[in-house]
């Protein structure tokens, strides 16, 4: 039995007026993982930050749908009921780790601060359980790092930090936003290896947004493609990855390179759409190769294609798969 | 290891200082046309004095030789003698100045990082546009109002029609100057606090437009402590490095400020000092003051490494 | 603090930048050449509307405003109104030229020893300035005063105009100095410049024609709020027993007279006084218009 943590439903989010993500329909159940992935400017990170209760400091807004995080209707104006919520029931592993950190801070009062904050446990043994939650992350000698600024400490170890800091709640869900993008590859791996681990471990559910289709591939059960502010294709990852049916999806998989691969990489064709000169049919549908008539005219809905896979388009029924499943893309 | 290098710097620094007011008023003394020692007394000076004169500038000889000798008698610790009282020497005439100066220069200091930051803090926060413009529309005045200007000002409404302070005179001793030096120093406080008000407010919008506020918030912690343990400290980094670079307007404020108030620092010492044209002491006073500068400078240096990790590492 | 206006206003992590035009402080700078124009007409004007001496004794002394003297009278019963825009006149042409050879000696002195490779120049030039920083700059200015003597002139201005001018002209080159080999610095690392350095442009062209057309705004900018500080040092010079000597009318020297006499007559200090502020203001308000900084984001 599965228990629901987020639910999205047709989820619209605006800033200045300007309705940058529409139409999201997302969820996660519990010890699910669920990645994101999209190219600049897809809107991918902005839904993470509506899941994360963080629209308001950049001037946005859930302008329509219903958003449920944990048994909490986070659309309502409750501030006490979303204090409960946010580092509690959901959790962010920010982008930047230099810069999510307070220079002028030690790490020790960064993880004090934050236990008193969300775990009234724990309080009485401050110093013990920041420890506990450094050696959770796998940081070597946590009491010589309680010490040390954030300046001190390399970017795996930061982000390692980060990841200390979101799970200090003790959250069901945690959303990290593109956590491995500022690191040297082989960091890259072991920051994943730590967040399937954990997951695993604390029984939470992950989202996972990253532009790397190699990132999804390794650390989630299930994807969902974005493209200019809305879910194009939707479904478990192994079968999203090696049988796209959207075009966009194609295409992205066509763009990335692997090991082995000699030809040319297919670019995509023209820039992403800007938010301001949405098309009116399909977002895609003017760097789209199979566009038609019907794709310029009527925005594509979610159509289910078998075992999960949904997918938006008007020729998704069509002969269109690219078979990948040779491609060596989920062992990279 | 950075310590003693920023000390070295400023040491560095006080001795060019004290090179430049040798060399320069040497050299300077020369270049006037005419007779030097005539055109600083004017007209109406007597012979004697005149004569006096050109033997306290070296005149009488190679401008080497008097750079040479001014030179060896400073690194004695010996500023000259004044001659507009004849025979004492400039530096015990300007030390009991020096000390006052300084008392009231850190009084309104003080004042100011309490006017300032909270205020600062304040209009970095309320987000209503009418304080911001009130705060921006005030900071503006205040900032354009001479130190001398606000000095009559107080002197006028605070001292002479509401009697809530004396109009000038000192104590001599501390804490009694306290009844004498608050309206002065919120004399200077009228340039200093806006200053430091303004730079709070920006460097505190700066911080809170910071990720790392965000992150603190999105993990739950309280509002208060954002405000307290991440903008404020953050807030307060460049004002350590303004009240520093601040310190020459604010004793040039102070000397003028003094006057008005009859406060009896450098400033009045100053003032006796032009009415003779006693350039010894006056050149004293410059030196003084500008070494005293730069140990506070030194300070700042110093209490800057203390208080921001991120300097330490990176030299 | 920067004059650089950025087009993304809000970043929103994720990268989608939302765009939106940001305009200079216009109001503020409207407002501010409006005071400044409005203080520099009436001294302009009133001297010549009403050709009274500023020296004449016209009423009985220390008489409050009135319509016939709209500042009231000062001590020996000078129309207060009249000698205040007098003063005006040589307190505003003392600060703009006590302004302009410093900032054009250190615009290009700045420039010269930026974009020189020499380190010694630059060593030498930057020990200067930093000593001279350190000097309060009216005990500087006062030091310098007396060592040139209250008796040297320079024809058109009043006795001691020219000492103060010469010391301010010692003295001030320095921070316009300093302001320009800081952006010249900025602009070496430009494409621009090495363009011009590659096509074999001698040292003086690329200063006279490449450097100095982007370095002297910045040092303009100061300029404005420079003048302001020498409007104020004009004016306390009085309280220190120098500058301006009367009975020539002079801001400082009005509200030095009339300190002594605040309670009896408080506006001869106050209406001078005030029309300072408001020269002072629309200069302050000029200058935050121009090195506005207009990101401003809010506290969660």
């Amino acid at each position: 039995m599965t228990e629901m943590l987020l639910r999205a439903s047709n989820i619209a989010i605006e800033i200045a007026g300007l309705e940058l993500v529409s139409n999201v329909d997302l969820e996660v159940d519990r010890g699910h993982s669920l990645g994101i992935v999209g190219e600049t400017g897809s809107g991918k990170s902005l839904t993470c930050r509506a899941f994360a209760g963080l629209l308001s400091p950049i001037g946005g807004r859930i302008s329509s749908g219903s958003l449920w995080v944990g048994r909490q209707d986070a659309t309502s104006p409750d501030t006490h009921a979303k204090a409960a919520l946010y580092g509690r029931v959901v959790s962010l592993v920010p982008q930047n780790s230099l810069m999510a950190l307070n220079p002028l801070m030690r790490i020790g009062t960064h993880l004090t601060e934050t236990i008193k904050a969300l775990d009234a446990d724990s309080v009485v043994q401050l110093k013990a359980r920041a420890i506990d939650l450094l050696q959770r992350v796998g940081l070597p000698d946590p009491e010589r790092i309680l010490r040390q600024y954030p300046h001190q400490l390399s970017g795996g170890m930061r982000q390692r930090v980060m990841i200390a800091l979101a799970i200090a709640g003790r959250p069901e869900l945690l959303i990290a936003d593109e956590p491995t993008t500022a690191l040297d590859v082989s960091v890259q791996k072991d920051i994943l290896e730590l967040l399937r681990r954990l997951t695993h471990e604390e029984n939470m559910a992950l989202i996972l947004i990253s532009h790397d289709l190699g990132v999804v591939a390794a650390a989630t059960q299930s994807v969902a493609v974005m493209y200019a502010g809305m879910v194009v294709e939707r479904g478990p990852t192994d079968t999203v990855l090696r049988q796209p049916r959207h075009p966009y999806t194609q295409a992205l998989l066509k763009a990335r390179p692997t090991i082995g691969h000699t030809g040319r990489l297919m670019g995509i064709p023209g820039a992403p759409a800007s938010p301001d000169t949405w098309p009116s049919g399909c977002r895609f549908a003017p760097r789209c190769p199979h566009a038609d008539n019907r794709c310029d005219a009527k925005v594509p809905t979610l159509e289910t294609i078998g075992g999960g896979h949904v997918g938006a388009c008007h020729r998704l029924h069509e002969s269109l798969v690219l078979d990948l499943s040779k491609k060596d893309l989920l062992s990279s | 290891m950075l310590v003693v290098r920023t000390t070295f710097a400023r040491a560095l620094q006080i001795v060019i200082v004290g090179l430049f007011v040798t060399v320069g008023t040497n050299l300077l003394v020369r270049l006037v046309p005419g007779d030097p020692a005539r055109a600083i007394l004017g007209e109406k000076a007597s012979p004697e004095v005149v004569r006096a004169l050109r033997h306290e500038l070296g005149l009488d000889q190679p401008v080497i030789q008097q750079i040479a000798r001014s030179l060896g008698r400073l690194v004695q610790g010996d500023l000259g003698t004044s001659f507009g009282y004849r025979g004492q020497e400039v530096a015990s005439l300007i030390g009991p100045g020096l000390g006052v100066t300084a008392g009231l220069a850190a009084v309104a200091i003080a004042l100011s990082l309490v006017v300032g930051v909270p205020g600062g803090l304040w209009l970095a926060l309320v987000r209503r546009t009418e304080a911001d413009l009130i705060g921006r529309l005030g900071t503006t005045v205040l900032l354009a109002l001479p130190s001398f200007m606000a000095a009559l000002i107080l002197l006028y409404f605070v001292s002479l029609k509401l009697g809530l302070a004396p109009a000038g005179g000192w104590a001599g001793s501390w804490p009694e100057n306290a009844r004498y030096v608050w309206l002065p120093a919120l004399a200077l406080t009228t340039y200093l606090g806006p200053l430091i008000a303004r730079t709070v407010r920006q460097a505190a919008l700066d911080a809170i437009g910071q990720p790392f506020v965000e992150a603190a918030r999105a993990r739950g912690v309280p509002r208060r402590r954002i405000v307290a343990c991440h903008v404020l400290p953050n807030a307060l980094l460049p004002v350590i490095t303004l009240v520093g670079f601040n310190a020459g307007i604010l004793v040039s404020g102070a000397v003028i400020v003094e006057t008005v108030f009859a406060v009896p620092g450098l400033g009045s010492r100053l003032l006796q000092a032009m009415s003779t044209r006693d350039l010894p002491v006056m050149q004293g006073i410059a030196l003084v003051t500008a070494v005293s500068i730069v140990l506070f400078n030194l300070l700042t240096d110093l209490l800057n490494i203390a208080v921001d990790p991120r300097i330490r590492r990176t030299h | 603090m920067s004059t650089e206006i950025t087009t993304a206003d809000i970043n929103v992590p994720g990268h989608v930048a939302v765009r939106r035009q940001i305009q200079p402080r216009r109001i503020e700078l409207h407002v501010g050449v409006g005071l400044i124009l409005a203080v520099v007409v009436a001294c302009l004007v009133i001297p010549i509307l009403d050709r009274t001496d500023p020296n004449a004794l016209v009423a009985l002394p220390l008489q409050p405003p009135s319509a016939e003297h709209p500042f009231g009278t000062d001590m020996v019963g000078r129309d207060v109104f009249i000698r205040v825009f007098t003063a005006g006149r040589l307190d505003i042409a003392l600060a703009a030229l006590g302004v302009l050879v410093p900032f054009i000696s250190g615009t290009v002195i700045g420039t010269v020893v930026g974009a020189s490779r020499r380190r010694l120049v630059d060593t030498v030039t930057m020990r200067l300035t930093d000593c001279v920083i350190a000097f309060p700059f009216v005990i500087l200015v006062l030091v310098i005063v007396v060592i040139i003597g209250a008796d040297t002139r320079i024809p058109l201005l009043p006795p001691g105009a020219a000492s103060v001018l010469v010391a301010v002209w010692i003295v001030n080159w320095t921070t316009y100095a300093r302001l320009a080999r800081a952006r010249t610095h900025v602009l070496r690392q430009e494409d621009f410049i090495s363009a011009a350095r590659l096509l074999g442009f001698s040292q003086a062209r690329i200063v006279a024609r490449h450097l100095l057309p982007s370095v002297w705004p910045t040092t303009a900018t100061y300029a404005v709020a420079d003048a302001l500080v020498l409007v104020s040092l004009i004016a306390a010079l009085p309280f220190l027993g120098a500058g301006i000597q009367p009975p020539t009318p002079e801001w400082g020297s009005i509200m030095y007279e009339g300190r002594g006499f605040l309670l009896q007559a408080w506006w001869i200090s106050f209406t001078t006084a005030g029309v300072l502020l408001v020269l002072g203001t629309g200069v302050m308000l000029v200058v935050d218009a121009l090195v506005s900084n207009p990101r401003r984001p809010r506290l969660p």
